[in-house]
């Protein structure tokens, strides 16, 4: 069961509209990188997991990592909600827009929906953390990328938060990783 | 007797935190951590030359968050180092300040969550603003 807080991790107020970041930030919604894409195969693996340890971090981090899509979609509704017909166009989210409306779906910035396909999970204990680890730091790198691409600092502040979790999750992955190491898996 | 601590008053809590810092894991004070997105002080890594802007430790709200960012920091610490009582320590100040500010907001602004006490109304109630509509 998941208990809701109405309350976002991070706070956010986007005051300027923005859409080449918006069709960008889909991507960390729905793309392979993406927190969706994390939560939900954390969320899996956690019921596999051999004792308390992993079972304890990748369920808290999976909650987590949907905390970070309420995020997203909260960043991708305010940086779209004021555009015209015509500045959607100009930005080649015409197409997005005849399939979505200004509604926030899981995407890459190219267009293709997300899918379970991103997700690996191999039931085998040292190959999921060290997935995991991979992905946390496939996030950073993305989250990088995306500071890059722009000035705005109500944007850059909210990624600047993301992209340090996705190093809190990696340390911790990699501390979990040495416990069953030491366990002899 | 134990003393009031005002949680408006952020000094008082912050030096009873800093005196409990005797574990080998440096914890940052909850408003930096958040501000940051990282309570741990020595794991901390900025990117390039960004500077992550310190939040309004007046705010309420980012005080709350503040105290929820700490326990969910301190949290995935203690999932892989569940013998560490001195940060659990800690751990249990931030749930006590988060509650005693849940509390108070919702006094103002109505329930955060199905379970609080400001739901026994007669008319539904679910008035306090949807965090996505953008807040300060």
């Amino acid at each position: 069961m998941v208990e809701y807080l109405k309350l976002l991790e991070y706070p956010l107020n986007i005051t300027k509209k923005d859409l080449n970041m918006a069709k960008l930030l889909v991507s960390q919604y729905g793309g392979p990188q993406g927190e969706l894409n994390a939560a939900i195969r954390y969320l899996n693996q956690r019921i596999t997991m051999p004792d308390d340890y992993g079972r304890s971090l990748l369920n808290d981090i999976g909650i987590e990592e949907l905390a970070h899509i309420e995020m997203l979609q909260t960043m991708i509704h305010m940086l779209m909600k004021d555009a015209t017909l015509d500045e959607l166009k100009a930005a080649g989210l015409a197409g997005y827009y005849v399939e979505h409306g200004k509604d926030v779906f899981p995407q890459t910035p190219t267009g293709e929906p997300y899918t379970t396909a991103y997700m690996s999970s191999t039931g085998d204990v040292i190959a999921n953390i060290v997935e995991d680890m991979a992905a946390e730091q496939k996030a950073r790198a993305v989250y990088e990328n995306l500071i890059r691409m722009t000035n705005n600092q109500e944007v850059i502040q909210p990624l600047l938060f993301l992209r340090q979790r996705e190093i809190v999750h990696y340390q911790r992955f990699k501390e979990l990783l040495e416990h069953y190491q030491k366990l002899g898996y | 007797m134990q003393n009031h601590i005002n949680y408006f008053d952020l000094n008082h809590l912050n030096q009873e935190l800093a005196n409990n810092q005797r574990a080998s894991v440096k914890f940052a004070l909850a408003v930096d951590g958040l501000s940051k997105g990282n309570m741990d002080v020595a794991l901390y890594d900025p990117f390039a030359n960004y500077v992550a802007k310190k939040l309004d430790d007046k705010d309420p709200k980012v005080l709350l968050r503040a105290f929820l960012f700490a326990m969910i920091d301190l949290q995935l610490y203690l999932d892989v180092h569940p013998d560490d009582v001195v940060v659990k320590e800690l751990f249990n100040k931030y749930l006590e300040e988060f509650r005693k500010m849940k509390e108070e907001i919702e006094r103002k602004e109505g329930p955060l969550t199905l379970d609080s006490k400001y739901n026994l109304t007669k008319n539904w109630v679910w008035e306090c603003k949807w965090p996505f509509a953008g807040e300060k």
